[in-house]
């Protein structure tokens, strides 16, 4: 199971062409690397505590009750604890961008979130948690609504294999009208590239959480557009609004880099300032920050 | 307009200012084209980016095109001009220094070289210039290579100074005159913004060889003329005037009798003369020199043999200024055989012969090589006039009879010149040769003729004082033994004289009489002594006489040698040669180069004309008849150099008219202009130093825009 590992990288998962090969081989690599991780079993809501009998796991015995009542207690989970997740795909034509000036080395941002798309539901899937995928462009364009069997983990994963990046964009609109979607407080993950007004974009998902609902923002931009390795002169052109721009690419690149940069920041604070999580990605990084980031979030709001 | 140049055709090159601009433009590539979803954040930046890199890169551009353009500038050498820079009040001018560097030049005075002090008062002259002020050197002697010292007008002064400081004096040349009229070539072609004044100053001895012109110099309109007598004072000159040597047989062995001259100046000093020949150290002797006066001492340097001619020097050793004008070089031109006639009876016996010669130490069989003398033979009845032509010396050998045809022959090869030397002895018909004395001289022996203070008529009485007498006294060949010097001495102190009387009493008892005859030459007569009489010496001193005629005889010839031998520095030489049917090389051995000189010659050659420029001692090996002949002569630096006579006041005028004649600056009343001035500056430097700063500048920016981008990518 180790040789999973490295499909985690993003350069090697791309050449796996089967998205459900992608998530699985994801995950399984995922947790290949993870044999001590502290993060089992923590995906689902505790719900009260029962004796322990024997051919109960061990690790299940509550060691604080037994510590105040000398008895063993087991936790026990709710069966109805099973979360729903709202996954959220950006399918705009920027999630496309692929540098022609550049040798291409990476997925495309569409390519990445996708794969980590699938890999997130199949994880969840694996958790018994329901997953529900909805994209959009200008607006909510397919909505697959939240279910925790294995067979909608097909209905899922066919829908990421046949959604194809669109031509405009509006991820603050597409944001609020997938919030009037969700009929039960769960978890939100949003894949996009945020190339949207960080105001709207701010009440966008802040609507979410007044919804009730957990936000983790995957923040995917293109390995060129995080390190802009262009030289010379160029002209750029905007592949959603058709603008045009003439450049010295050595000249502008240290204001480029700190504009992005700003950005960044900027939605990294707006985030945190609306109790949302932000995870930055390019396409250059492993896929395991980003799974990370989601368990991490998962510990710390559900355990 | 208060910026000029010096090299102003130089600016042309500013047109290289074009080839930072046109690299700029090659190096602006076409943009290619590529998609950018965040170009929004491209365009945030984009326009102050955009104004900065422009202001840059074209300060870079500029930068570069500036410090082209000052390299330029400083190239054609600018000079600002304006009230700014001057100070002294008085208007800049255009000064030329001459500077007189010839051989002269070097003669000290309280250790103070003319040259030296040419140097102090020029830089002086060049100190007291107005602000702004360009000068010009020009040098009146060439350099070692025979290159121009000259320099043309700047600014600055003090490269002027390091350049004068630098000069030294020259063998080459020396003209004053030309060199003025240089200056005032240079002073012709000033024009536009140069300053208006024009200025000549010349450091001069005022030597007459140096001023050697019969010309009349015209000065440019307006241009004054100071010329600085460096050493109008004293003239203190010690120096080897002249060196004339020559070959001698008498006294034996045979030797070289060298005669040298040394001069002084305004002072008497003692100094040390030095004699070397053949390359080795042979005499030297410390000579009292008066003022304005010359010593002259001879030496004798015995010499054992030598096969061609010798050359040697003779020196000043302490302390005068120039080693070449202290030095006298010189050729002993190779001596020749000379012939001696001996004319006797006819009809004498070898035996006869053989006593007579015994005993009047002729010493024919060894004659020839011991004194260089070679003897022939003839009877009074056959010797012809043809023979006594080719005879240098003619010996009337105690011939009894001599024909009245020969007598008149005797006495004119006696005019002529040649030595004649007459024994009287024993067989003397002692009328007859009275009469031939008194016909050819005008004196009469044993008759009326009047003595007085050792005049026998116009006889003059050979004294034992007498340096051939000496000489042959000491002489390891004679045979005069020191008692009986004694004896003639006494002879001679007890009668004071040779009383007319007494000459025929005695028989000629060993008197030697000599008559001056025309430029120098003289016949001398000696009469055998009497044995009986007289406890004189019993052999005559014939070889002493005989050299003493051919000396007279070998006078003319030699002193011709002596001429064509000792040439001045510059001087051309015509050598001859055998007239060659073939190509044939001459090769000349000179003083400095250790490779002789080889001068091809080409068929038909029958002389070529060699310069000498360095003063010493020169052999040349010459294609003759009968293989090589070695030819010797000795250069040195003219009489007219290394005593100078100085030019007068108005032969100075009439060369430069209206120059000034001052023997320092003090005294000097210029007609400058005051008022309001413009001073000027050289910008030479600064110019340069202001490239350097653009182009560091230029780097340090090209530089600043590539850390600025590599800075913020590390950060990131």
């Amino acid at each position: 199971m180790a040789s999973f590992g490295k499909y985690l990288m993003p350069e090697v998962l791309q050449k796996v062409a089967r998205l459900d090969l992608k998530a699985r081989f994801l995950v399984e690599g995922f947790f290949a690397g993870m044999h001590e991780s502290p993060y089992k079993g923590f995906s689902v809501e505790f719900s009260d505590h029962r004796k322990y009998t024997p051919g109960d796991e061990l690790r299940q015995i509550d060691w604080k009750v037994y510590g105040r009542t000398d008895r063993y207690f087991v936790k026990r989970f709710q069966a109805e604890t099973n979360m729903e997740c709202h996954i959220i795909l950006d399918r705009s034509a920027s999630m496309d961008y692929e540098p022609r000036t550049v040798r291409r080395k990476f997925m495309t941002k569409f390519e990445y979130a996708t794969a980590l798309a699938a890999a997130l539901g199949y994880l969840m899937i694996l958790q018994q948690d329901a997953v529900g995928l909805i994209t959009f462009d200008s607006q909510v364009r397919d909505y697959v609504k939240p279910g925790s069997k294995r067979s909608h983990l097909g209905d899922v994963l066919a829908l990421l294999s046949n959604t194809t990046p669109a031509k405009k964009t509006d991820i603050a609109g597409s944001l609020h009208e997938a919030a009037g979607l969700f009929k039960k407080r769960g978890l939100v993950i949003i894949l996009s590239d945020l190339l949207e007004d960080p105001d709207k974009l701010e009440r966008s998902l802040a609507h979410f959480r007044y919804r009730g609902h957990d936000v983790i923002v995957f923040h995917v931009l293109d390995a060129a557009e995080a390190n802009f390795p262009f030289e010379g002169p160029m002209t750029f052109f905007d592949p959603e609004t058709s603008g045009r721009l003439t450049v010295d690419a050595d000249a502008v690149r240290a204001d480029y880099l700190a504009a992005i940069s700003g950005f960044v920041e900027d939605l990294r604070r707006r985030c945190l300032s609306r109790g949302v999580d932000y995870v930055q990605l390019d396409t250059s990084v492993a896929f395991d920050t980003a799974l990370t980031s989601f368990l991490v979030n998962r510990k710390k709001n559900f355990l | 307009m208060p910026l000029t140049f010096l090299n102003p055709a130089l600016l042309f090159a500013a047109a290289a200012a074009v080839i930072p601009l046109i690299i700029h433009l090659l190096h602006r590539r076409k943009a290619r084209e590529d998609y950018l979803p965040t170009m929004r954040f491209l365009r945030a930046g984009f326009a102050a980016n955009r104004r900065r890199m422009r202001i840059r890169n074209f300060l870079v551009l500029f930068l570069r095109v500036l410090a082209v353009l000052l390299l330029v500038v400083a190239l054609a050498r600018p000079a600002y001009m304006g009230s700014f820079f001057s100070r002294k009040g008085t208007a800049p001018v255009n000064a030329v220094m001459v500077i007189d560097n010839s051989v002269s030049m070097a003669y000290e005075r309280d250790g103070t070289k003319r040259f030296s002090r040419a140097k102090d008062l020029i830089k002086k002259a060049v100190n007291d210039l107005p602000t702004g002020s360009r000068v010009g050197l020009v040098v009146t002697g060439l350099g070692a290579r025979g290159e121009s010292l000259d320099r043309d007008f700047t600014f600055k002064s003090d490269a002027v100074g390091t350049t004068i400081d630098a000069l030294d004096i020259s063998a080459f040349g020396g003209d004053c005159v030309s060199a003025l009229s240089r200056a005032y070539a240079m002073l012709d072609q000033v024009r536009g913004d140069a300053p208006p004044g024009r200025e000549v100053y010349v450091a001069s001895d005022l030597a007459a060889h140096a001023w050697a012109a019969s010309e009349t110099l015209k000065a440019p309109r307006d241009a004054e003329t100071v010329i600085l007598d460096v050493d109008s004072d004293t003239n203190e000159n010690f120096h080897i005037d002249s060196a004339t040597a020559e070959w001698r047989t008498f006294p034996a062995p045979p030797h070289v009798t060298l005669t040298a001259a040394a001069a002084a100046g305004d002072l008497t000093a003692e100094r040390l003369v030095e004699v070397s020949l053949a390359g080795a150290k042979r005499a030297e002797r410390i000579i009292h020199i008066a003022a304005d006066s010359r010593a002259i001492e001879a030496f004798d340097l015995p010499i054992l043999a030598a096969n061609g001619p010798l050359q040697g020097r003779v020196a000043l050793t302490n302390d005068d200024p120039i080693r070449a004008d202290n030095t006298r070089y010189f050729t002993v031109p190779a001596s020749r055989s000379l012939l001696c006639l001996v004319i006797r009876d006819p009809g004498r016996s070898p035996a006869a012969d053989a006593a007579f010669f015994a005993g009047n130490a002729l010493e024919p069989k060894g004659l020839e090589g011991t004194t260089g003398i070679s003897v022939r033979y003839e009877d009074t009845g056959t010797v012809s006039k043809a023979s006594l032509d080719a005879a240098d010396v003619a010996l009337l050998a105690d011939a009894a009879k001599v024909p009245e045809g020969l007598w008149r022959d005797l006495r004119e090869f006696a005019a002529s010149g040649k030595g004649l030397v007459i024994f009287a002895g024993q067989n003397a018909d002692a009328d007859s040769y009275a009469a031939f004395l008194k016909d050819a001289f005008g004196v009469a022996l044993g008759g009326s003729a009047q003595a007085n203070s050792g005049q026998f008529g116009g006889l003059e009485i050979l004294s034992l004082d007498h340096p051939m007498l000496s000489a042959f006294a000491g002489g390891k060949n004679g045979n005069l033994s020191a008692t009986r010097v004694f004896k003639w001495r006494k002879l001679v102190a007890a009668e004071g004289t040779v009383p007319a009387g007494r000459l025929a009493q005695i028989g000629g008892d060993a008197a030697m009489l000599a008559v001056p005859m025309g430029a120098g030459r003289c016949v001398l007569a000696a009469f055998a002594p009497v044995p009986a009489e007289t406890d004189l010496p019993l052999r005559s001193p014939f070889v002493p006489l005989a050299n003493e005629m051919a000396k007279y005889a070998a006078g003319v010839r030699s002193e011709s040698i002596q001429q064509a031998s000792s040439l001045d520095v510059g001087s051309a030489i015509t050598l001859g040669v055998a007239r060659l049917t073939e190509a044939a090389e001459a090769e000349i051995i000179t003083p400095l180069e250790k490779k002789p000189v080889k001068v091809a010659l080409a068929p038909g050659t029958s002389a070529f004309v060699y310069r000498a420029f360095f003063p010493g001692n020169y052999v040349a090996h010459l294609p003759g008849k009968d293989g090589v002949e070695e030819y010797a002569f000795s250069v040195n630096i003219a009489a007219s150099e290394s005593s100078p006579d100085r030019i007068s006041a108005d032969a100075l005028q009439r060369i430069a008219p209206g120059a000034i004649l001052a023997k320092d600056l003090s005294s000097k009343p210029l007609k400058r202009v005051w008022g309001k001035t413009r001073g000027a500056r050289e910008l030479f430097d600064l110019a340069l130093i202001a490239a350097l700063v653009v182009l560091v500048l230029e780097e340090y920016a090209a530089n600043r825009i590539h850390q600025d981008v590599a800075k913020i990518e590390t950060n990131l």
